[in-house]
């Protein structure tokens, strides 16, 4: 079996939700499913093909083993990982064709601090899944330079324990009405160059050296690289889909390579 | 006219940040233990906590109760957390002026597990701020180093600190805590010998091998910049030298953090200091 799709990361309130829902409803030339895999999930506005909840949920457990919510999430993503199976079968429902969607938990801990996001993927990509993530960074990160580093900082940290390809989408962009400054952000961006507090700022100055290697990390990380996200314009939610299927070989960009390689062996 | 503000300068504030469990509350104890020939204060912000190991001069909890937040409100259970802080973070000015007036020289200040709540909100925003234009302020990143065994966790744990660190522009220590736990070697060589981390990379393989240059030149940048504590909160090894680097963190403060701050206050521009904090204030309370 050959499954495709995205697992959709970022913290609470980027956006995450909103982008799966944005996904489904629009015509995007594929027969997109939802996974909410948030035991948390209070209101889900799309149609859910997997949830989570229906095998376990964080309002249960807390109750139950009087967690708090971070051990009552985390001990709800070990019960699923404990009992893949049951995700398994409800993954053999899903059409080979159709491209599925992970909304994920918010909470960073899962990712960086404790290795179970990097877990379940593997265990997607065992089920036959070619996956990117897709962190989302919430447009007002974007105030200024620090702030905007300290947010695709938190993208790289989480993104990099996953061990897929990663992407990293600005959202909500359609809140934005500078789009210059748009721009300045979404282009690769080099932090110790054209930072426009450089000679002002102590801070700045004192970890110049530092800002200028994490920012070149970022960058070589592809993270840097930001996807634009504006749920208004249909345009920018393509050209997301465009780079990611590229990366996950999705669809029609398969197909040219093959008829390549076809000829080539012929010719042999 | 400039606007008037007086640093205590013989005080110092020392912000607890981690991630859930790392240890931030331990932490907390064992410092209190090694500092207890210093006046030292300790203030819990973390509204859910059941029960602590340490007596808080200082508790959230004493003012707000979390319980009644969630079922009153019908918040969940990070909702809360946020709506404690923001309701705390309303009588603020009582709290620094009590630690003003006091003899106290140390302020420990212990966060809530739940990172994000306290790092991105605007409360956590205003406390940091208001502490920092009141006294030294610094931040202590606690790290669990038992979560740091493989190059993946280990250097995510590392770029999420800096990522605290560019968010809070305040000097920051970095705490490697439980080093008690026997595993504890691996990654602190890996942080101290950059070939062994190359090392580690090339033997796993993984997809981060072809970013390990790149990675390897940030962990040497990270170790000049950053005073690094390796401690165990529960057995109280590698607080020898706490008081230095206390001391150090606080002259950092005071070379940019402080000279950032006076030039912010004096700037036409951002002269609205007073005014930024009202809207914060009122952005929290219209919440
Ligand atoms: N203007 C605008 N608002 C958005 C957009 N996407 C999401 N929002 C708003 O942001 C808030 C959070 O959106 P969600 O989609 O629930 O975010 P999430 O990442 O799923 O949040 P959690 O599940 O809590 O982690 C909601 O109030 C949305 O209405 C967008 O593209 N534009
Ligand atoms: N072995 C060992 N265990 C520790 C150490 N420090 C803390 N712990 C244990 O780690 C667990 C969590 O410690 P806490 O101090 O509650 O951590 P915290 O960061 O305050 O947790 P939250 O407030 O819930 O986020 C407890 O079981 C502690 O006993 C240490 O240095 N060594
Ligand atoms: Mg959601
Ligand atoms: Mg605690």
């Amino acid at each position: 079996m050959f499954y495709y799709g995205q697992l959709v990361i970022g913290p609470a309130g980027s956006g995450k939700t909103s982008y799966c829902n944005i996904l489904q409803e629009g015509s995007f030339k594929r027969n997109i499913q939802v996974v909410n895999l948030d035991p948390a999930a209070e209101y889900i506005p799309y149609k859910c093909a997997i949830d989570i909840r229906e095998l376990i949920c964080l309002s249960d457990v807390m109750e139950e083993f009087e967690y708090g919510p971070n051990g009552g999430l985390v001990y709800c993503m070990e019960y699923l990982l404990q009992n893949w199976d049951w995700m398994q079968d409800q993954l053999n429902n899903i059409a080979q064709d159709d491209y599925v969607l992970f909304d994920c938990p918010g909470q960073i801990e899962l990712y960086s601090h404790i290795d179970m996001m990097r877990k379940l993927t593997q265990l997607l990509v065992n089920s036959g899944f070619s996956i990117s993530s897709v962190y989302l960074v919430d447009i007002n990160f974007i105030e200024d330079d620090a702030k905007f580093l300290s947010g695709l900082l938190m993208a790289l940290s989480a993104s990099m324990t996953l061990e897929l390809p990663a992407f990293t989408v600005l959202s909500k962009c359609d809140l934005m009405k500078d789009k210059k400054k748009l721009k300045r952000y979404t282009k690769l961006h080099k932090f110790n160059e054209e930072s426009e507090y450089i000679n002002q700022d102590e801070f700045s100055k004192t970890y110049k050296s530092f800002t200028s290697g994490i920012s070149e990390l970022v960058t070589s990380f592809g993270i840097g690289r930001l996807l634009c996200l504006d749920t208004t314009d249909d345009e920018s939610i393509d050209n997301i889909l465009g780079e990611i299927d590229y990366a996950i070989q999705f669809g029609d960009n398969l197909e040219p390579d093959d008829k390549l390689y076809d000829q080539a062996e012929q010719q042999l | 006219m400039d606007i008037e503000f007086q640093i205590k300068e013989n005080k110092v504030a020392i912000l607890i940040i981690g991630m859930a469990g790392t240890g931030k509350t331990t932490f907390v104890q064992q410092l209190s233990k090694q500092l207890k020939n210093e006046k030292h204060t300790l203030i819990n912000l973390d509204p859910a906590v059941y029960s602590l190991p340490y007596e808080p001069e200082e508790d959230i909890r004493k003012s707000i109760n979390y319980k009644e937040l969630m079922t009153k409100n019908k918040l969940g259970p990070n909702g809360a957390i946020m709506t404690a802080l923001n309701l705390y973070s309303l009588q603020l000015n009582q709290l620094i002026e009590k630690i003003e007036k006091s003899d106290s020289n140390i302020q420990i200040i212990d966060t809530p597990g739940q990172i994000e709540v306290f790092t991105w909100s605007a409360s956590g925003n205003l406390i940091s701020q208001t502490l920092s234009m009141s006294m030294p302020t610094i931040i202590f990143y606690v790290i669990d180093i038992a979560r740091c065994q493989n190059p993946n966790s280990f250097m995510s744990n590392l770029l999420f600190s800096c990522s605290i660190f560019y968010k809070f522009k305040l000097p920051m220590v970095i705490v490697f805590n439980k080093c008690d736990v026997a595993d504890s070697k691996q990654p602190l060589e890996w942080l101290r010998n950059y070939d062994s981390f190359t090392e580690a990379l090339k033997n796993k393989d993984t997809y981060l091998s072809t970013l390990s240059k790149q990675m390897v030149l940030t962990l040497e940048e990270f170790y000049n910049n950053f005073t690094v504590l390796e401690v165990s909160s529960l057995t109280g090894q590698g607080f020898e030298k706490i008081n230095e680097v206390i001391a150090t963190a606080k002259q950092e403060y005071m070379n940019i953090t402080l000279v950032d701050i006076q030039k912010r206050m004096n700037d036409q521009k951002q002269k609205n200091y007073d005014k930024q904090i009202n809207q914060i204030t009122q952005k929290i309370q219209n919440l």
